[in-house]
């Protein structure tokens, strides 16, 4: 009967995504003046790393059938926290706590949402709330600014503006290894097969033998750890770490990029490259609008459009 | 003759794959308790599904109080007079009990205020006519299962249903709670309250019930006088024979002095399992006969760790083993093709390779990294053994038949090489000839010296695969046949016996 | 086996001190503690409860009452803050022309809104969260497009509810009582009127509680959540008008973060965000509470940053989630049961 369908649709989704962000370079490189310029390219490098990162991490938790929340207060609590320990201990000492506490916050939801069965949406609400004011806390309310904070923070800020080869951002580097460590994770290791099976089916996965809540754990890790690292990377680059704005919004584009990527909301396979086509397109639509002249709050609206559309497709496909 | 309430005839309905109903008759009496009677895939549930709205008819006729009958919904089967009670209650178990009784149709004062104090007069006057005494203005979750259910079924008679439906109605209930549900059905009995009881209980059909429906497959066997009946009789017109007679060709029992495998001893769990004590040999096929409801597939939970017992032991190889999850059972050596494969076997969206190794994957790896080249000749092996039919490894497995499915299911287990594979029902929903491949791949697994334990509501299939078999009753093993006196007849009389409580027959 | 046992023991009593009868009784725990500890500074004195009332009043606390309509029916509403924003913008920028059409566009806001993720939840299926988070930053940007920096309001009928009533009447309070204070005591009885005494209000305990068993008993699924959605956005929008209403001027970026908040003053006053469970009496008192620690956070010596007040409201938010999980729910419905007998 519709054996076919199924995989038609699938694939259908999967070239939309990439059909919609050729729509979207066509028409900018027609009307957009300088869009292949290496200063936009570039522009587009250094913008697309928070989301894409995030992104990575959302795609995993995403196709566990969870969702989380709280990356955009992981990453002020990362930057904060780097920026506040680095003039102290050195620059990537700091940046390795940071690293280590946020892993330790998303082993703590992946118990909560393993064992508890409590709901991600909530617990990562709670504790956006919580951390956000954390990285409040420890900022002292005031953003830290890293040309105050001499040597360190010259040193960190090289990590947001240097150029390789005096070409390429260095932020290539974490987008490059992050999209590999998710790819290769979730098409050849035995625990992205793991991920991808709870997400579809927890009962089956579990009298396969996977350990549900272990997985759930490094899933949740995962996504706090790159969190970290963008939040450690975006402060760098505006060299400001700014407890309070620091990430903020940094979950919807994550969730809209992975959404539109094509990873189902109700979890299963995971499509990682389908994520980084999503955060380009995300991108698109604030580049679009900034280079026409577009107010940015268009670009936000049209995005929430984009979300509700993407979700209702796939909707409509899953069952 | 007595006036007939509701009067199905020929009732025809298909799924994908499936003829659920062909043409089966169902007829009911006013203020009668009419059994409803057969096994797993028997049609009862679609029946009623079809006749209270939820699924359309493809063809037959529905005749309720002598008028056709052609609900689109619950709603206006509710309507038409059909009330039913599922297992998994209908209720708002957070809400008061006044209130459940009147969701939806909360009576109003003359102002349009919500009239609570009717509500709750009322709801103890229609209690009280049930003899049951309780504070309705408490939150039903408060109130035993049983109390419940009645609650469920005062709201049925206050919204003027004349069929009441039950659906495993006494499931949970224990003796006494029975008996409290057994006076409310005769009280809607004077009333004029015609009802159809589903239940797997022998004792309480015969008990409690005028008439009877047998289904088989879909198809209808017979309907009945409770008087004409006894147990053996019932048992053997819903088991009975195939019309393909496979013979047993096993012949004595060659097992005594092997190595045991498996044991426990014990193991209670709630109402389900009331102390069974059962070892599996090497190498032995061991079969586990009994109704529904006898507690087979939660024996088999225990074993595996998928529902940890209230109480009781496992041992492995004579050892005392934990096991609390399947993981633990996986790592000892056993494996277990579920039941109900849709939700708890298949992983649906990934592929027939992924489904078929994603338990042996902890140990087809090198450093985290899925070993390719062995995964995809293991699968190779395994579809062409098993003669899979799909048009790729890659191919989802939701898009497969259920009987290929239930193939790689089978694979699942067979390339882990366990010592023991607990199959639960492993032929259910697959064509003859893949049917006759499973149990010779059975065959082979056992004399490779593997244990198998093999649930199946088909006494033939058991007769024929069985070295040795279990027969459970209301959560213990009550009787085992061995080598010989394995017969077709042997097991249904041991399932009939079983409790030695009611029951005309022995 | 047997710490898992002693965790739910734990997490079992913890809870008592969350469901309705027992969050008056922490509410006024927190109360006679804060008044002794912080004697200093007059808690109980009837000008300080005003303030914190008319806090209340001002920033959120209707919020919490809009969000309980859509918890109990099991669903969320995260773009109550933006609601609560953009209807004091629209309220002032078409109250240029007719302020009666300002009042009316601002609670309009709202309605739109609600009616909108009530269609994406119910009929493209699409789950509340992300419904209403998708409206959230869909309004927010909404904000940023309609006005560029804060609109002021002004005009004896727009500024409505700077008015004070009853002056001289309460003790202390000479000049009167902002109106908002009652408005907010009307709202929350009204409220807890419609939740218990009509069939909607049956009803979205039905739907939130089991919503195939209340589709079953005839009720009608859709409609109830459409209407809860309306209700909460209809809410938030009066609030926001409210607001800016009585301040004179509606900020762009009212309400940032206010959802979570409401959010979590709901969990606190016990309604189970699980739907079904949980009275306006509840959310009332556990928006008391989070002013009240609000309050307390004045009283502190400036040293101690007011951010620390996030990280306590995010960490209840937590506990009282963690508390109201679904483990505990079956050890409550299973503790009342009459015993299993084992075996015949």
């Amino acid at each position: 009967m519709n054996k076919l369908r199924p995989e038609t649709m699938e694939r259908v989704q999967k070239y939309s995504a990439a059909a919609l962000l050729l729509v979207f370079v066509l028409f900018n490189s027609l009307f957009t003046p300088n869009f292949f310029k290496l200063q936009n390219l570039s522009n587009i490098l250094t913008q697309i790393t928070p989301i894409v990162l995030c992104g990575m991490g959302m795609t995993l938790v995403i196709s566990t059938g969870g969702i989380d929340i709280s990356v955009g207060a992981v990453m002020a609590v990362a930057g904060v926290l780097t920026a506040k320990l680095m003039p102290d201990i050195g620059v990537l000492p700091a940046v390795l706590v940071a690293v280590v506490v946020s892993i330790l916050i998303g082993c703590f939801t992946g118990i909560m949402v393993g064992k508890l069965r409590l709901q991600a949406m909530v617990i990562t609400l709670g504790l956006m709330l919580g951390l956000r004011g954390v990285a409040q806390v420890l900022c002292g309310g005031r953003d830290i600014y890293f040309n105050k904070l001499g040597p360190t923070g010259e040193q960190l800020a090289q990590w947001g503006s240097y150029k390789i080869g005096g070409v390429l951002p260095v932020q290539v580097i974490p987008i490059v290894l992050s999209v590999a460590f998710a790819w290769v994770l979730v098409e050849k290791t035995v625990l992205g097969r793991q991920i991808q099976a709870v997400g579809d089916s927890p009962k089956s996965s579990r009298l396969a033998g996977i350990r549900t809540v272990s997985t759930l754990m490094f899933v949740y890790g995962v996504s706090a750890l790159l969190a970290a690292f963008a939040g450690v990377f975006q402060s760098a680059k505006v060299m400001v770490a700014a407890g309070s704005s620091l990430g903020q919004m940094a979950e919807l584009d994550a969730i809209a990029a992975v959404v539109i990527g094509g990873t189902p909301m109700t979890g299963g396979r995971a499509h990682v490259l389908g994520t980084v086509v999503g955060a380009l397109i995300m991108q698109m639509i604030t580049l679009t609008c900034v280079m026409n002249n577009i107010p940015d709050q268009y670009a936000q609206v049209f995005k929430a459009i984009i979300i509700v559309l993407a979700v209702f497709i796939q909707r409509g496909k899953a069952r | 003759m007595a006036d007939i309430l509701l009067d199905i005839e020929g009732l025809e309905k298909a799924f994908p794959g499936v003829k659920a109903l062909k043409g089966v008759k169902l007829q009911v009496r006013r203020g009668e308790i009419h059994a409803l009677m057969g096994e797993n895939g028997a049609g009862k549930s679609t029946l009623i599904k079809v006749l209270t709205g939820i699924y359309a008819k493809d063809g037959g006729t529905i005749l309720f109080d002598g008028k056709p009958l052609d609900a689109r919904s619950p709603i206006e089967a509710n309507a038409a007079g059909i009330s039913t009670i599922y297992q998994e209650l209908n209720l708002v178990l957070f809400q008061t009990v006044y209130e459940n009784l009147f969701i939806g149709r909360e009576p109003l004062t003359k102002w349009g205020r919500v009239d609570r104090p009717a509500m709750v007069r009322e709801a103890q006057r229609i209690l009280q006519e049930f003899g049951i005494d309780i504070d309705v203005t408490r939150p039903l979750s408060n109130y035993s299962t049983a109390v419940q259910q009645m609650v469920a079924i005062a709201r049925a008679v206050s919204t003027k249903a004349q069929l009441v439906i039950m659906d495993e109605p006494t499931s949970s209930l224990d003796v006494q709670e029975v008996q409290l549900l057994f006076g409310i059905m005769r009280k809607l009995k004077q009333n004029g309250i015609s009802m159809i009881f589903i239940s797997h209980k022998l004792d309480e059909i015969f008990e409690i019930c005028d008439r009877l429906t047998v289904f088989k497959d879909g198809s209808f066997v017979g309907d009945y006088d409770i008087d004409a009946l006894d147990q053996l009789k019932l048992i053997s017109l819903m088991v009975g024979r195939d019309s393909v007679e496979l013979e047993r060709t096993k012949k004595g029992y060659a097992l005594d002095g092997a190595t045991q495998v498996a044991a426990v001893k014990g193991i209670r769990r709630g109402m389900q399992l009331a102390g069974v004590d059962l070892e599996i040999l090497q190498g032995e096929v061991l079969g586990l006969a009994g109704l529904l409801g006898s507690g087979r597939t939660e024996l088999a939970q225990a074993l595996f760790g998928s529902h940890v017992p209230d109480e009781g032991e496992i041992f492995w190889w004579g050892q005392p083993a934990k096991v609390h999850s399947p993981a633990d059972a996986i790592g000892l050596g056993m494996g277990f093709c579920t039941e109900d494969r849709k939700v708890e076997g298949i992983i649906p969206h990934l592929s027939v390779k992924e489904n078929m190794t994603i338990a042996l994957l902890p140990k087809l790896n090198f450093l985290g990294f899925v070993r390719r080249k062995q995964q995809d000749a293991l699968v190779k092996k395994y579809i062409d053994r098993l003669k899979i039919k799909t048009p790729s490894p890659e191919q989802a497995i939701n898009n497969l038949s259920g009987g290929n499915q239930q193939k790689v299911l089978l694979a699942r287990w067979m390339c882990m090489n366990p010592k023991l594979i607990i199959l639960d029902e492993p032929t259910r929903g697959i064509d003859v000839g893949a049917k006759a491949e499973i149990e010779q791949l059975i065959q082979e697994l056992a004399q490779s010296g593997i244990a198998v334990l093999m649930i199946s509501s088909e006494i033939a299939e058991l007769e024929r695969n069985c070295d040795r078999i279990a027969v459970m009753r209301e959560g213990r093993v009550v009787q085992q046949l061995k080598g010989d006196d394995i017969s077709q007849n042997n097991i249904m009389n041991a399932i009939a016996s079983g409790s030695g409580n009611r029951g005309a027959g022995q | 086996m047997r710490g898992a046992e002693k965790m739910k023991k734990t997490l079992k009593t913890v809870s008592g001190l969350f469901y309705s009868k027992s969050t008056i009784l922490a509410f006024l725990l927190l109360v006679v503690v804060t008044s002794i500890v912080f004697r200093d500074q007059n808690f109980l004195s009837v000008p300080n409860m005003m303030n914190m009332l008319l806090k209340a009043a001002k920033n959120g606390g209707f919020l919490a009452l809009g969000m309980t309509f859509v918890i109990l029916c099991g669903e969320i509403d995260l773009s109550v803050g933006a609601v609560f924003a953009l209807s004091g913008v629209v309220m002032g920028l078409t109250g240029r022309f007719n302020p009666f059409f300002g009042l009316l566009c601002g609670l309009l806001v709202g309605v739109v809104s609600g009616l909108m993720i009530g269609f994406m939840v119910t009929k493209m299926r699409i789950s509340s969260w992300i419904a209403s988070l998708a409206m959230l930053f869909a309004l927010r940007g909404v904000i940023l497009i309609v006005a560029d920096k804060s609109v002021v309001i002004e005009g004896s009928v727009l500024t409505f509810a700077g008015a004070k009533i009853l002056p001289g009447v309460l003790p202390g309070m000479s000049g009167g009582i902002s109106i908002l204070i009652p408005l907010l005591f009307i709202v929350t009885f009204l409220c807890m009127y419609l939740s218990r005494h009509t069939r909607f209000g049956m009803g979205m305990y039905a739907v939130g509680g089991n919503g195939e068993a209340a589709r079953m008993m005839g009720i009608n699924v859709e409609k109830i959540k459409i209407k809860a959605f309306v209700a909460s956005g209809l809410i938030a929008a009066l609030s926001g008008v409210l607001l800016a209403s009585s301040s004179g001027s509606a900020t762009l970026s009212a309400g940032n973060i206010y959802e979570t908040y409401a959010i979590a003053m709901c969990a606190i006053g016990g309604v189970k965000l699980s739907g079904g469970e949980g009275k306006f009496s509840g959310a009332f008192f556990g928006i008391l509470i989070y002013f009240i620690i609000n309050t307390i956070f004045t009283y502190l010596p400036s040293g101690i940053s007011v951010h620390w007040q996030s990280i306590i409201m995010g960490a209840l938010v937590l506990i009282s989630v963690g508390v109201q999980s679904e483990a505990l729910q079956e050890i409550r419905l299973q503790k009342r049961r009459t015993p299993h007998k084992a075996g015949r």
